[in-house]
């Protein structure tokens, strides 16, 4: 019908596949554009998981650990049958503990949902536990939401909430779905907390096109929440002459917090307990480390809570609490200070392994070199100050996947004046102490 | 390992299988870019461009089997944006290598192609440029057959009253 279209459509095609293309560039292309994505991810990957404290009491490290995809049966059945849940199932089956939730019920619906203008924020449920309260939520517009913004979630109840942390991410625009957009709020408490009236309102500030909507969705849960489980601990631990002591394990169907206390005397600072897990008589590994947020407190403050996914819903016959492998390093080694003036790395830990790149008062590049193989999955700062001990205006930090053995750490701040050299506390360090920590856990 | 294995790695995440992805489409990538851009340069900013979305997006790619035609559609978006941002591109033949352009058959081919929507032009590419199958666009726009054939058909409708209405040396 089209012929004649069509035949100038196909010699249009066969001359521009005559056309030499300019190959010599494109590898060099490619790479370019791969390096400023993994750059961006990395500077987002900061901003994008945006933390908020309401008391500046403690302080937080955020780790996001990549594990692997395991998806159950039942999970898959728990999760299909509750509308909504699709857009979260990559989320959740990430988290053996979170997956167990909903394998086990306790995933509560809600579906109050709140419209001003053309935009319509639901609650599609919530996990609520002694620990905190997962919030899953569905944006919708009448437009599309590419450039939507998710501002200072609030929840409120009669009764006082423990100020702790929030977890939520930024929207990127659904490829899909670009009119509907759908996360998962996590409130982490401080102190565990059973709320006698569950009427809660969920404040949450979304800007869309310019606009700033201030929604706010008063719901209900409708059942309590299971109680946790206790175990007093207060086993004290040596590795490698370093002291710690378990206090206290607490099972909450969200999460497990291990609350770890430090001896004063130590030559080093304990960073991370990379392999922190809860397994079962035969060693079967039965709770590690979760995503997103993996500790709170301040290891200068003598004590952490670490988080590990839940076991809340298992039922092993005996439980043991497993460390082996922890990051540790000097107590003089514990830091780093950049001079971003005279651009010079002027301490750092001895083993050699951070480079200074490049420095500006605004920010600067470093490498950390690696094995072969090994790769740092943490964020290295824990504070960043200046010579005045007054915290900087980080803007970004973020740590790269290894290349040649090398990853890069990226530091962006404002210059609001402040004083060299800055210094950056380690939250994370590639240099281990090694042990056989096994405790079991009583009730 | 063949090309939907490389993008089943690839859309895991893994790095080194998403570069060989590139490294498999990137000459039909780069052509796509030449219809549109008509100049080496950008033709390679496009491929930088297309390589930097990609590399965000390539979760969001649910099926390993339609990556070509995925990443060809994330070039010839960047490529309308680009045209949409600077119309010298198809109203100046200055900005454009000769090679590509030099007929006047192909001149008035092409401007009868930028006066459709960008939907439009993406339908004309993948069908006729990249012989996708009317199937698979269908399967990747998760819309019927019957629509893309439809609008194929209105497209190519609009192709000829452009041909038509305007004098074959009209634009000269």
């Amino acid at each position: 019908m089209y012929e004649k279209e069509e035949q100038k459509l196909t010699d249009f095609k066969d001359r521009l596949e005559q056309v030499p293309l300019p190959l010599e560039g494109a590898d060099g292309a490619i790479m370019q554009g791969l390096e400023r994505a993994k750059r961006e991810k990395l500077q987002t990957h900061a901003k994008r998981k945006r933390t908020i404290w309401s008391l500046a009491a403690a302080a937080l490290i955020i780790l996001t650990l990549i594990t692997s995809i395991r998806v159950s049966p039942a999970f898959a059945n728990a999760v299909a049958s509750i509308p909504g849940m699709e857009k979260f199932v990559e989320r959740i089956q990430n988290d053996k503990g979170l997956s167990a939730v909903f394998e086990n019920e306790y995933y509560q619906p809600i579906g109050e949902s709140q419209t001003i203008g053309s935009t319509t924020l639901t609650i599609e449920g919530v996990i609520l536990d002694e620990s905190g309260m997962n919030i899953f939520y569905r944006v919708e517009s009448a437009v599309t939401l590419e450039d939507i913004k998710i501002n200072m979630p609030v929840l409120e109840n009669q009764q006082e909430i423990p100020p702790g942390s929030i977890s939520y991410h930024s929207p990127l625009a659904e490829q899909d779905s670009p009119k509907i957009y759908s996360d998962i709020i996590g409130f982490t408490f401080q102190d565990s907390v059973k709320f006698e009236n569950l009427d809660f309102t969920l404040g949450l500030q979304v800007k869309l096109d310019g606009n700033e909507i201030d929604f706010s969705v008063p719901f209900t849960v409708p059942e309590n929440v299971k109680p946790s489980i206790v175990y007093e601990m207060n086993k004290e631990v040596i590795v490698e002459g370093q002291k710690f002591t378990i206090e206290e394990v607490k099972v909450h169907p969200l999460r497990v917090g291990i609350l770890i206390s430090f001896d004063p005397d130590n030559t080093k600072k304990i960073l991370q307990f990379e392999d922190i897990r809860l397994e079962n008589e035969d060693g079967e590994v039965w709770s590690s480390i979760a995503n997103g947020i993996s500790a709170r407190g301040d290891i200068d403050d003598g004590e952490i809570i670490y988080f590990i996914q839940s076991n809340y819903f298992e039922n092993p016959k005996e439980l043991y609490l497993r460390i082996n492998k922890m990051q540790a390093v000097d107590i003089e080694d514990s830091y780093f200070l950049v001079d971003t003036d005279k651009n010079v790395l002027s301490h750092s830990p001895q083993d050699g392994r951070l480079e200074l790149i490049d420095s500006s008062r605004t920010g600067f590049q470093m490498n950390l070199k690696m094995e072969t193989d090994q790769e740092l999955h943490y964020g290295i700062d824990r504070r960043i100050s200046d010579a005045n001990g007054e915290p900087m205006d980080t803007q970004h930090t973020g740590i790269s996947t290894p290349h040649d053995g090398v990853q890069s750490i990226d530091f962006g701040f404002t210059d609001n004046g402040y004083v060299n050299p800055v210094r950056i506390d380690l939250a994370a360090y590639p240099n281990y102490i090694n042990g056989d920590v096994k405790i079991e856990l009583k009730k | 390992m063949d090309d939907i294995e490389v993008a089943r790695k690839a859309i895991k995440g893994d790095e080194e299988a998403f570069v060989a992805l590139m490294q498999i489409h990137k000459e039909a990538l780069l052509r796509t870019a030449l219809a549109f851009l008509k100049n080496e340069h950008d033709a390679l900013e496009a491929l930088q461009e297309t390589t930097y979305r990609a590399f965000r997006k390539i979760g969001s790619l649910k099926e390993p089997a339609y990556a070509k035609t995925w990443l060809i559609r994330i070039t010839i978006n960047y490529c309308q944006d680009q045209l949409k941002k600077d119309k010298r591109y198809v109203r100046d033949g200055k900005s454009a290598d000769s090679a590509v352009s030099d007929d006047l058959t192909q001149l008035e081919l092409q401007e009868a192609l930028s006066t459709l929507s960008a939907n439009e032009q993406q339908l004309i590419y993948m069908k006729y440029f990249q012989d996708v199958k009317i199937k698979d666009i269908a399967a990747l726009e998760k819309i019927p057959e019957g629509t893309v054939k439809s609008r194929l058909h209105k497209t190519l409708r609009t192709l000829r009253s452009h041909f038509e209405g305007k004098g074959e040396m009209d634009h000269v």
